[in-house]
């Protein structure tokens, strides 16, 4: 529980203190530690799982790593000190009173922790393709080695060649089965109970920080928004509400629900700000390998997105920015390298 | 139709969403360039989504050929951004309301919400769980019951249970049925085998659905739907005649919980198999399958009491022949070297050898001239191909296989536990060992004329214990 907390807490808010400017607050790094964890993570398991290295390997070797970029970040917090004594200050003689005094933020921290909490103790009877994908959790785990068993049946798979590609290609299931590893408790109740409020925790977090650039910094219309949206979802039937609700450990509920709104924050803010360009271009690197990563629909639906986002620039602005299109491949390499793997496997 | 059905306004309630959101676009188009000169981006974003998502070329011929299924055309409407569109557009609105008609506009959205979320909220069935791990109580004690019972954990790594390991270095992975009185049960089905194969996974599991209106009566016979042979475990309803016809089957109750029972095999059987003895058509090298009916030379009659010699101590339950003479004659010489009374021989057609097609009757000159390019992958297909045909007119691997798997499945429900089994049969009985025992047999394993391989089955799967020895070598393993 500890590791679990200072994974989706503690790091957020050292990250925030770090590196944390005007958008890029603790709801921002939430879900953007999320992604650096699991960028990582697909980084170093998915070469492992094609060579069927026994499941220790990426994780000893994620560990090291991570322990590394931790000390990094205490490193950067003791050289920042004096700043980040200030922005602890700022924060609690100004944001924080400004944030829990008003009445329309309080709401919607109220519904939101009802809608994460509600996911996370009552469960829908049906499990879903939680079926395979815990399944395969377990299975590495209990077995220390990837992908050796059918996901749905049981049945011992003997040859890699006919593990489906979706599951060798994506890190999320090997991803859910480490962090149940590192904070000691069963991949079940990992993915049926730590992570659900979590992740639809992060799913609205992102959707605020996407609507400080929409409504202007104002706090109330913010809170409003998000709340218009916790009240939609609860009530709203079909797969789009599903994904949030029933499904929210679903490496799509990440791609579609987390990754996908804050690549368009990213965009949002890579072209209208002027500062830190190179930064909002790895920023967004890292997105495009977490959401390839998280699911195969990834590598399809975020060059689409980033496509999207830069022929809609070009129909308003009326002109093409030579820039935007080498950002839109340097992007999306990972798109290419998921797409080639894919190919070949 | 597809295409409704991909965006979900297929049915009537989910059309309320849809119009819904038709109607906030309308808005942001309406008011673009008062609400926030990022509208237009947002509108034109949306616009070119919908057209891919519509539009025939980029979604049944681009997409289509990428997408794992038409289902996954839905993924699309990610793009929509439904919730933040209809959000965005109802502040926006309220925002431009009078103070006292925002509060209406506030409880009208959430009634119309609820008024369209009304389906949604009866029919999720949201139910509390009732542990950390969301896996039914009943679910875990029957998982917890088959894996203490057969012992497929051993200790702990990082916290958590490791599948245990056989001493040839195997996973232990008991193959469990279970038995459903309907698919997709809200109340149970799903949530039983779901839950089990969440909680412990190294069980292999398989289900079977027999409704209750067919095994609650004494004519119900569950060999009509499966042949328990092949697994080790059975959990299925607490139903007088389900539990007496698995008995019948010689599994023994392992628990009781709740409405399940969970019953476990302890069958255990050993099946010598002796491949005929030497022929005329083994000895000039000509191809004889089931079509070529051939007699043993003194070679093969000698060979042949050598092996009768090697078992004459072994008690023989039930004798099993091809209904080729060579087989048979070959049961009669082992027969007749036993010290002990042999029940009369039972004549299975499934026993038979493959047909061999063309090749029947031809001669190994003659086929390497006939067929220059003749290998057994060519004309008799791989053994997991179901749909192969032979050029030749040959049985395929994958149908000797499985009537092999067909006979020794009968063989086992005929007998009684502890007992042993003569089988004598032919050499392409080798393509069943290969596709059991992958590890144990190779793919250019042969069987010799007299050999003998002993399987036994135990308890739900099938263990080799000795294969293609001579008389002398088996004497020495027995010894």
């Amino acid at each position: 529980m500890i590791v679990f907390l200072l994974l989706f807490i503690g790091l957020p808010i050292a990250m925030t203190l770090v590196f944390g400017d005007k958008d890029r607050t603790i709801a921002y790094w939430m879900p953007m530690s999320l992604v650096i964890i699991f960028g990582l993570w697909t980084v170093i398991s998915i070469p492992c799982a094609l060579m069927q290295t026994k499941f220790h390997v990426p994780l000893y070797i994620f560990i090291v790593v991570m322990i590394l970029f931790t000390g990094f970040i205490v490193f950067m917090l003791i050289k920042r000190r004096r700043i980040v004594i200030k922005k602890v200050k700022d924060f609690f003689s100004s944001d924080a009173k400004k944030y829990f005094t008003n009445v329309f933020f309080i709401i919607m921290l109220v519904l939101v922790f009802y809608q994460a909490g509600r996911a996370t103790i009552f469960t829908p009877q049906f499990y879903g393709d939680n079926k395979t994908y815990v399944a395969l959790a377990n299975d590495i785990v209990e077995t220390d080695e990837f992908y050796v068993v059918d996901g749905a049946t049981g049945t011992e798979i003997t040859d890699i060649s006919k593990v489906n590609t979706k599951f060798k290609l994506s890190g999320w299931y090997s991803f859910e089965a480490m962090l149940s590893v590192i904070c000691g408790v069963t991949p079940l109740a990992m993915v049926y109970t730590y992570l659900p409020g979590v992740l639809i925790i992060m799913s609205y977090l992102v959707w605020w920080i996407v609507s400080k650039r929409f409504f202007d910094y104002d706090i109330k219309k913010m809170s409003l928004f998000v709340s218009f949206m916790v009240i939609l979802y609860e009530f709203m039937n079909g797969d789009i509400a599903d994904i949030l609700l029933n499904w929210p450990t679903y490496g799509k509920h990440v791609t579609s629900m987390i990754i996908m709104p804050m690549l368009v924050f990213e965009w949002i803010v890579y072209v209208n700000d002027k500062e830190n360009k190179k930064r909002d271009v790895f920023e967004m690197f890292l997105l495009v390998l977490a959401g390839c990563g998280a699911s195969n629909m990834g590598f399809l639906m975020l060059p689409l997105l980033m496509a999207l986002l830069v022929i809609t620039d070009f129909i308003i602005e009326r002109k093409i920015q030579f820039r935007m299109i080498l950002t839109l491949f340097v992007i999306n390499i990972p798109t290419a390298a998921f797409a080639l793997l894919y190919l070949l496997n | 139709m597809d295409l409704w059905i991909d965006i979900q306004i297929h049915k009537w309630i989910y059309a309320g969403w849809a119009v819904l959101y038709v109607i906030s676009l309308f808005l942001l188009f309406k008011n673009r360039n008062n609400w926030d000169i990022k509208i237009k981006k947002v509108i034109t974003l949306i616009g070119l989504s919908i057209l891919l998502f519509f539009c025939p070329l980029t979604v049944k011929i681009i997409l289509g050929n990428i997408l794992p299924g038409p289902w996954e055309y839905e993924r699309l409407s990610w793009l929509f951004f439904v919730a933040p569109v209809i959000s965005y557009t109802f502040v926006k609105v309220r925002d431009g309301l009078r103070r006292r008609q925002r509060i209406k506009g506030i409880v009208a959205f959430v009634v119309l919400c609820f008024i369209l979320g009304a389906s949604p909220l009866f029919t999720r069935a949201y139910k509390e769980a009732e542990n950390i791990n969301k896996v039914p109580n009943y679910a875990i004690e029957i998982s917890d019951a088959i894996a203490e019972d057969c012992g497929c954990y051993d200790g702990e790594l990082y916290g958590v249970r490791q599948v245990a390991k056989d001493n040839k270095g195997k996973s232990i992975k008991p193959k469990v049925l279970i038995q459903l009185d309907e698919k997709y049960n809200r109340d149970t089905g799903d949530e039983l085998k779901y839950g089990i194969r969440q909680y412990t996974s190294p069980l292999i599991l398989s289900d079977i659905v027999i409704p209750k209106i067919e095994y609650d009566s004494s004519f119900f016979k569950i060999s009509k739907y499966i042949n328990l042979n092949n697994y080790e475990y059975f959990v299925c309803t607490n139903n007088p005649y389900l539990r007496k016809q698995v008995e019948n089957y010689g599994f023994e109750l392992l628990k009781e919980i709740g409405d399940y029972v969970i019953y476990k095999n302890t069958k255990e059987i050993t099946l010598y198999f002796v491949r005929h003895g030497e022929t005329s058509a083994n000895a000039n090298g000509i191809y004889s399958g089931s079509m070529t009916d051939t007699k043993l030379t003194d070679k093969g009659i000698t060979d042949a009491k050598k092996a009768g010699n090697a078992l004459q101590d072994i008690k023989f339950d039930k004798v099993y022949v091809s209904e080729l003479s060579r087989s048979n004659d070959t049961a009669k010489y082992i027969i007749g070297e036993n010290n002990n009374k042999i029940p009369a021989v039972s004549i299975m057609k499934l026993l038979n050898d493959a047909n061999l097609g063309a090749l029947e009757g031809l001669s190994r000159e003659e086929v390497a001239e006939r067929y220059p390019d003749f290998n057994e992958e060519k004309f008799f297909g791989v053994i997991s191909d179901s749909k192969f045909v032979s050029p030749i007119g040959a049985t395929s691997k994958y149908k000797v296989t499985q009537n092999y798997k067909t006979a020794l499945d009968k063989m086992v429900t005929e007998m009684s536990n502890n007992s042993k089994a003569l089988i004598v049969g032919h050499s392409s009985f080798v393509w069943f060992l290969q596709a059991v025992f992958p590890n144990e047999v190779s793919e250019e394993a042969v069987l010799d004329n007299a050999s003998i391989t002993v399987i036994k089955y135990n308890k739900g799967k099938y263990e080799i214990e000795a294969y293609n020895t001579d008389a002398s070598q088996f004497k020495e393993i027995e010894q």
